[in-house]
């Protein structure tokens, strides 16, 4: 398939499907140019976001709240700067997030051992989940699959992290995991859908091919990943 | 939350995107100011259990509208370099200003569609919504505007 401008965009926006989402992933996994292609659109959204963003925390002038209050005869006294609610959520994610980053074992511990083998919820969706059959509402989600010059590997995602784990002796082991990070501008969509574009680039430098479609992802899977 | 509380709640959003559309921080305040009249004198309008923020930013966008015609009916349209008088203080000023230069250079229609999804956040369908335009429409309109600015931002 042939990726659009107007898919990266899409894609950057959080604004594909599951189904198109994986499929951008592919073709950029496997397309060093696509990939700075990628990486344009997301700076672009990431410096339009940043570029108004102190507006949100100015004080807000007298003669607007007086606006938006035509019924209160008494004025009011004037109120400590306020920082809206939403935005010191926002921010607290964000602490949370940067916290987190260089810890291997992010939020859930049990998903990824101390040996970065993966566990549980983590593991189970690794052997088990298939792009053809998209688990719906699982914690983890299974991106792209390929193989490196050692075996298979795959990219996974859940609410705060997202990682690539490959095959190894058995069973998993998480190569690298980032902070799932919101997205800059937008205040009330928190939940990053996209692929980091750490894990991209990572899958990119392991990756021997192209990515398994579908097909051979079920006959990897049936083989046992072997 | 009562109305009015919800429309002080939603003033520093509003006041960030008035700042993308006009061109200094007086006329972006005048804007807001201008929006939240028209939305408490038509507060009988607003449907309960529809979303507040796109109703009173769809007041803000037709407001602008009205505004911009009338600027340019006077002749005095905005010019690019005139831009950047509406970025606040920022982590990185120079960015700022470069960002809101390229943005005046965009046509109305290109700008404010690029502003609701890459400033404020909307997804598509709340940015069709408050612009009122069909979302194939809002596409295309956010590809040729974020092109455009790329193109301009990147030289």
């Amino acid at each position: 398939m042939s990726i659009t401008d107007e898919m990266l965009m899409a894609y950057v926006d959080g604004e594909l499907s599951e189904a198109e989402r994986i499929a951008v992933d592919s073709a950029v996994a496997a397309d060093p140019a696509l990939f700075e292609k990628l990486e344009r659109h997301r700076r672009l959204r990431a410096r339009m976001g940043g570029a108004f963003a102190d507006v949100l925390t100015e004080p807000v002038p007298e003669r607007l709240t007086a606006a938006a209050k035509p019924s209160n005869v008494v004025p009011f006294p004037a109120r400590p700067r306020a920082i809206p609610a939403w935005a010191a959520m926002a921010a607290c994610v964000a602490i949370g997030l940067v916290a987190g980053l260089s810890v291997p074992k992010l939020g859930s511990a049990p998903t990824i051992g101390s040996d970065l083998r993966a566990h549980g919820q983590l593991a189970t969706a690794l052997d088990k989940q298939l792009t053809s059959a998209p688990a719906q509402g699982a914690a983890v989600r299974v991106g792209l699959t390929f193989r490196s010059a050692d075996g298979y590997c795959r990219t996974f995602s859940e609410k705060t992290v997202a990682g690539l784990a490959c095959r190894e002796g058995g069973g998993w082991k998480v190569r690298m995991a980032v902070a799932q990070a919101a997205g800059p501008t937008s205040d009330y969509r928190t939940a990053a859908s996209e692929t980091p574009p750490q894990v991209l680039e990572a899958a990119q430098t392991l990756m021997v091919g192209e990515p398994l479609d579908a097909k051979a992802e079920a006959a990897a899977q049936a083989k046992g990943w072997r | 939350m009562a109305f009015e509380q919800e429309i002080v709640a939603l003033l520093p959003r509003l006041r960030r995107m008035a700042r993308v559309l006009t061109r200094d921080a007086t006329s972006a305040d005048d804007l807001v100011q201008i929006a939240v009249e028209r939305a408490l004198t038509r507060r009988d309008q607003w449907r309960e259990g529809t979303r507040l923020d796109s109703w009173v930013m769809r007041i803000m966008k037709n407001a602008w509208i009205d505004e911009t015609r009338s600027r340019a009916r006077w002749g005095k349209v905005m010019e690019g370099e005139d831009a950047g008088l509406n970025v606040g203080v920022s982590s990185d000023p120079a960015d700022s200003l470069a960002i809101a230069q390229a943005m005046a250079k965009l046509p109305d229609e290109q700008r404010i569609a690029v502003a609701l999804v890459l400033v404020d956040g909307l997804s598509y369908a709340d940015a069709a919504d408050v612009l009122e335009i069909p979302p194939g429409t809002l596409n295309s309109r956010l590809v040729r505007g974020r092109m455009a600015l790329m193109e301009m931002l990147e030289q």
